[in-house]
């Protein structure tokens, strides 16, 4: 493996990492909200339809190609249009072909594959349980840490490693809004697309059966996690 | 102290429900009524786990609820017991206790101890809730909600979820909660036994409308829940004096004596008895027979039900009232008349509760 690739390995496992941690911090109370449906009360209904129009945007990238997610960002990041502008006068720098562009990018396209697993997890939390805690005295942020989080363990383990997975998958919108940058914007999967396009298949093995390998056993982890939560301390 | 509701709700399918209410201090209100009658939304509204516009709780000198104040259900002091099994799975039992104790917000009342020793649960610390039966989790869920310190105890059928046999287990438990624990207990049950078992005063509720409050003594000889079968007459009498031959106490009860076999009563203390329906037969002369209690009644009141077998024959003795369960059949042939001097033959006497 070459400099450059240990380069981008780091800068994958950097995007990978800031990408996941931005989506714990965004992504739990988004599908915390998402998970809260009120039945048909007059002050529940304006919530009811925010959610039924927010809910399929967030699972937007599931089905998009991930280029026209890319072209659409690119336009954004663009400092003709408002978001480019606001982070150009507040950096100086610009989003598109940036670390942090790529941060936007990556959070928006994994943003279903932290939410979608979190939010089965809290609606199918039993809703007595925290209305008990809520009885024994805890406030709603105690609840939240004592009861939701550990109840939810199994949702945030699969939450986390997939959105985690698929960044440091990610190809088409880094290449859309990211480009090819060494040290900035080339993370592993342009590398390989790279020694690819070079004919230099001895580097691009080592860089696809590096993900590959990454992949099954992220996957097979995540399996034996479920298993084992699914056999052991998970009641119903 | 002071609890009292007022509450107006309207749901969608027609469910209406209307109540105002103020429940005693220091004692067990009853909620006695059919499923879907409204029970449990007046227990939800009173822990403030709905909030529905309209609806007035007051506790003590505190406003819980009205047009401007909403008091969150963390901050109510409400030690509430719900029907279905719910302790936290993820935690041991006495890890279920401390997520109690470790958020109580005043000191005093029961002591860990205390908890523990009344619910007898000190031999399942260890365990996950799972590893329990239905009636072990319940023990626990109340030991659990005791240990918040609350102000007010809640329970709604809290023994709805077990089969009689955990049912009978878990009864005497609540009795002596009743007897260790200083603050009013509201309880709700669509289980006539239940009620009578544990209730000093009786709200019925019926489509959303409370439709009557008496004392459980009253209640129990009155309405049309008395031609159900665990129907049974409450009673109150004072310990007379100790049969050590026999081992058995004597009670008086109005200018009579029942006969009870119960250890350990101090003479002069007042207690109450249950006379179930089922156990107590009618005859007009006082016959020899093995059945020690034979008492001078009057009808007061025969309910036939037109149709089945059996029939409800209320009796009065002194100021208090009796019911007896007889064959319709019985009825027609021996032709009981309302004001008509009989004996009363009790097979059954059950001690419910010692009061001072």
């Amino acid at each position: 493996m070459m400099d450059s690739d240990l380069v981008s390995l780091w800068l994958t496992l950097k995007l990978a990492a800031v990408t996941t941690l931005v989506l714990v911090v965004l992504g739990t109370p988004l599908a915390w909200w998402l998970s809260q449906r009120s039945q048909g009360r007059e002050r529940g209904r304006l919530r009811n339809i925010l959610q039924n129009i927010v809910e399929p945007l967030v699972a937007l990238p599931v089905v998009l190609p991930p280029t026209v997610v890319g072209f659409y960002l690119l336009l954004a990041f663009s400092p003709n249009s408002l978001p480019g502008e606001l982070w150009q006068s507040a950096t100086g720098t610009t989003l598109a072909f940036s670390f942090y562009g790529l941060v936007l990018g990556s959070t928006i396209y994994s943003l279903p594959f932290y939410v979608q697993p979190l939010q089965v997890a809290f609606s199918s939390l039993q809703q007595e349980l925290i209305e008990a805690a809520a009885t024994l005295g805890a406030s709603p942020v105690d609840r939240f840490f004592s009861l939701i989080v550990p109840l939810c363990r199994r949702g945030f383990i699969i939450a986390i490693c997939l959105s985690f997975a698929h960044t440091v998958g990610e190809f088409g919108i880094v290449l859309m809004i990211g480009g090819n940058l060494p040290d900035e914007t080339r993370v592993l999967s342009i590398a390989l697309f790279d020694h690819v396009e070079a004919l230099d298949y001895g580097k691009a093995h080592v860089l696809a059966g590096g993900l590959l390998t990454f992949s099954f056993v992220t996957l097979f982890l995540l399996y034996a996690v479920d298993r084992h939560w699914q056999s052991g301390t998970r009641t119903t | 102290m002071s609890l009292s509701i007022q509450a107006k709700v309207k749901r969608e399918g027609g469910f209406e429900l209307d109540v105002d209410v103020d429940f005693p201090d220091r004692e067990v209100s009853a909620l006695f009524g059919a499923s879907g009658s409204g029970k449990s939304t007046i227990l939800r509204l009173l822990a403030g786990l709905d909030h529905i516009p309209g609806t007035r709780v007051r506790f003590n000198n505190t406003v819980w609820q009205d047009e401007k104040t909403f008091v969150a259900p963390n901050q109510r002091h409400i030690g509430y017991v719900f029907q279905h099994l719910n302790l936290f799975p993820h935690l041991s039992i006495s890890g279920n206790l401390d997520y109690a104790e470790t958020r109580r917000q005043s000191g005093g009342g029961l002591s860990r101890q205390d908890v523990l020793q009344i619910l007898d649960l000190s031999s399942m610390l260890e365990k996950l809730p799972r590893q329990l039966s239905g009636g072990e989790q319940q023990r626990v869920a109340i030991a659990r909600a005791l240990l918040s310190n609350p102000d007010l105890m809640v329970m709604d059928e809290p023994l709805g979820s077990l089969d009689q046999a955990a049912k009978d287990r878990i009864l005497p438990y609540l009795q002596r909660l009743h007897r260790s624990l200083e603050v009013p207990i509201i309880y709700v049950s669509h289980a006539l036994d239940e009620i009578l078992y544990f209730a000093d005063t009786v709200f019925e509720i019926a489509a959303g409308k409370i439709t009557g409050a008496s004392p459980v003594i009253d209640f129990s000889v009155s309405g049309t829940h008395i031609n159900q079968p665990e129907a049974a007459a409450i009673v109150s009498c004072r310990v007379k004096s100790e049969n050590e031959r026999h081992s058995l106490t004597e009670l008086q009860f109005e200018d009579t004596q029942l006969l009870i076999s119960a250890g350990q009563l101090i003479v002069g203390e007042s207690v109450r008895v249950k006379i179930p329906a089922r156990d107590v037969s009618l005859s007009r002369q006082r016959n020899e027979s093995s059945i020690i209690n034979v008492i001078a009644t009057t009808i007061e009141d025969i309910h036939d039900p037109g149709t089945g077998a059996s029939a409800v024959v209320k009796l009065k003795c002194g100021n208090q009232f009796l019911l007896a369960l007889i064959t319709r059949k019985s009825l027609q042939d021996l032709r009981f008349e309302i004001g008509e001097s009989i004996f009363a033959q009790i097979k059954g006497v059950a001690l419910m509760t010692q009061h001072d």
